[in-house]
């Protein structure tokens, strides 16, 4: 295989794991929304954690194939230790920050209820960087794909996207202030079938 | 114990140091029992030992009109298990387990959330598995069935040792009294499941809201007949439940309202034929009564007049007895249902027993 397809595929896979993270995000702010039923809360949550997980295959995919690359050059150091790669050394490095989050964040999930629960939440709540660290990494990486519609549009649907889950994560805290607690702040709907 | 130590810690909620304390706590806020019986709280856990103790959440809710304590676990797990984990503290619980359901929505929840120190026990997901003998019997022999024994979970439980077996909603109580958060009872928060012909939905509201604001509440239909307290519940006019305050009522939070096409007596005949089908089979009024009451229901919906009379014999000598409140439950279904009858109501042949119940049954096992 050429070096320079293998360069557009890493490129590709970077983009689409992008895309997953932003919706993974997306996803994981909505099943935390107060007013969801327990049923669809466990569903939102299990896609979640499978769109994580789809992003994490294409994130492997992104990082395997840009160090197998020839075209430019980063080490296998430059994975998890920022600052390491020779190609683009600081733009790199924010992908490289964003990928030790990620592992940081999927392991504490994995191993969640070994944790105290403030640090699982904290540590989840970092998950807010991912996406903005991703993108300012895609656009610093001295390329030309962020400047193409589709890669614009990447970036276009991540931000709203997640600014509009956001909302509809916190904006029914309002509407409920009186009660002291989520757990008695809720009111949701559930389909007995037919 | 560290672990429970650092668990109700992380929620920032003070530790209570013993068995006194907590009954203390149970007493002050009058906290009762959520799972339906209403006990106190405090009677239970001054019936226990002050080490060596065994504490159970019971998280099954088995009961297919009710969904409060997936909607606890589901919204603020955390809650719950400082709760769980204040309770296993104070009474120096050598054993936390946590009652569910196998194959539930609830179990995934446990199991990715929970602390890693409280068992997560998965209960074959029958009805009447989750009844607290059952619980502590299918511990000890591996029989999910109620016990009937005359000695009390608090005295000898799981491994022998007393039990402390408790509701969700209580466990939450607990944690929301320890934080200076539970109101009076009045002004208590509460979660009530209300059923319409295709849908439940949660509820939340103070415990001094009436039936009638906790309907309408929830979007749906106008029917006249509610069934509160669960598929073993009674029926109710709805004119004369509404007002009085949820909080007051005995049973299950929970409230079906019947559609104005359906027949409360059809529809309890299904109920109770479903009952019978989910019993342990194991005492005289559950494998003799239930199938006998079901058929005289079925029987009088469809114009039998006799039936009437064989249901008024032999709901009283089915009624308290048996291992379990199992057949005294369905008892209640049946009487009120005649109740209903008595005023007057006779079926038709509209009258079937397709509708919500059978909705209903669908999720009973």
């Amino acid at each position: 295989m050429s070096s320079l397809l293998i360069w557009y595929f890493s490129r590709a896979a970077g983009a689409v794991a992008l895309l997953l993270l932003a919706i993974a995000t997306m996803v994981g702010l909505i099943g935390a929304a107060p007013r969801l039923g327990p049923e669809r809360r466990a569903l939102v949550q299990r896609l979640h954690r499978s769109f994580t997980g789809i992003s994490i295959a294409f994130i492997a995919l992104h990082i395997l194939t840009v160090v197998v690359d020839t075209y430019v050059s980063v080490s296998p150091l430059a994975v998890l230790v920022p600052f390491t790669s020779a190609y683009s050394t600081f733009w790199v490095a924010l992908g490289t920050v964003a990928v030790d989050l990620l592992i940081a964040i999927t392991l504490s999930s994995l191993m969640r209820r070994k944790l105290k629960h403030a640090t699982w939440r904290y540590l989840h709540l970092s998950a807010y960087a991912l996406f903005p660290i991703g993108a300012i990494h895609a656009i610093g990486v001295n390329g030309s794909d962020p400047s193409q519609p589709w890669m614009l549009g990447i970036f276009g649907f991540g931000a709203v996207g997640i600014l509009i889950a956001v909302t509809i994560r916190y904006a029914q805290r309002s509407k409920t202030a009186d009660f002291r607690h989520r757990a008695a702040a809720t009111a949701h709907f559930e389909d007995l079938g037919r | 114990m560290t672990a429970t130590l650092a668990s109700s810690d992380s929620v920032g909620m003070p530790l209570l140091v013993n068995r006194t304390q907590l009954a203390e706590l149970a007493t002050r806020h009058r906290i009762l029992g959520r799972g339906g019986a209403g006990f106190p709280l405090a009677r239970k856990i001054s019936a226990l030992p002050k080490r060596g103790t065994v504490v159970i959440a019971n998280c099954c809710e088995g009961d297919p009109t009710s969904r409060k304590d997936a909607t606890y676990i589901g919204n603020s797990p955390e809650l719950f298990y400082s709760g769980v984990g204040l309770a296993a503290h104070a009474l120096r619980a050598r054993r936390t387990i946590l009652a569910v359901h196998a194959g539930t929505t609830i179990e995934t929840t446990l199991r990715s959330t929970a602390p890693a120190w409280m068992e997560i026990l998965a209960v074959p997901a029958l009805y009447v598995a989750s009844e607290a003998t059952a619980l502590v019997n299918y511990l000890n022999t591996g029989l999910a069935r109620p016990a009937g024994s005359i000695t009390l979970p608090t005295t000898a439980g799981v491994d022998g040792a007393p039990t402390l077996i408790s509701n969700v909603e209580t466990f939450v109580h607990l944690a929301q009294a320890a934080r200076g958060e539970l109101d009076t009872p009045g002004r208590r928060q509460m979660l009530s499941t209300v059923t319409t012909s295709n849908r439940r939905q949660v509820i939340a509201h103070r415990a001094d809201s009436t039936v009638e604001r906790v309907l309408r509440a929830a979007a749906g239909d106008e029917g006249e007949w509610i069934l509160a307290g669960g598929i073993t519940g009674r029926w109710f006019h709805r004119a004369e439940i509404g007002s009085l305050p949820v909080g007051t009522l005995p049973g299950l939070p929970s409230y079906v309202i019947l559609d104005r096409d359906s027949c409360p007596i059809g529809q309890t005949a299904r109920m109770l034929a479903d009952i019978s089908r989910v019993s342990a089979g194991q005492c005289g009024p559950c494998i003799f009564g239930l199938p006998a009451i079901s058929t005289d229901m079925r029987d009088l919906v469809r114009g039998d007049s006799r039936a009437y009379a064989r249901l008024r014999r032999r709901l009283p000598v089915i009624a308290g007895r048996g291992a379990c409140a199992h057949p005294t439950g369905a008892v209640g279904l049946a009487a009120s249902a005649l109740e209903i009858y008595d005023r007057g109501h006779r079926c038709s042949a509209r009258c079937d027993t397709a509708g919500v119940a059978s909705r209903l049954a669908r999720r009973l096992r």
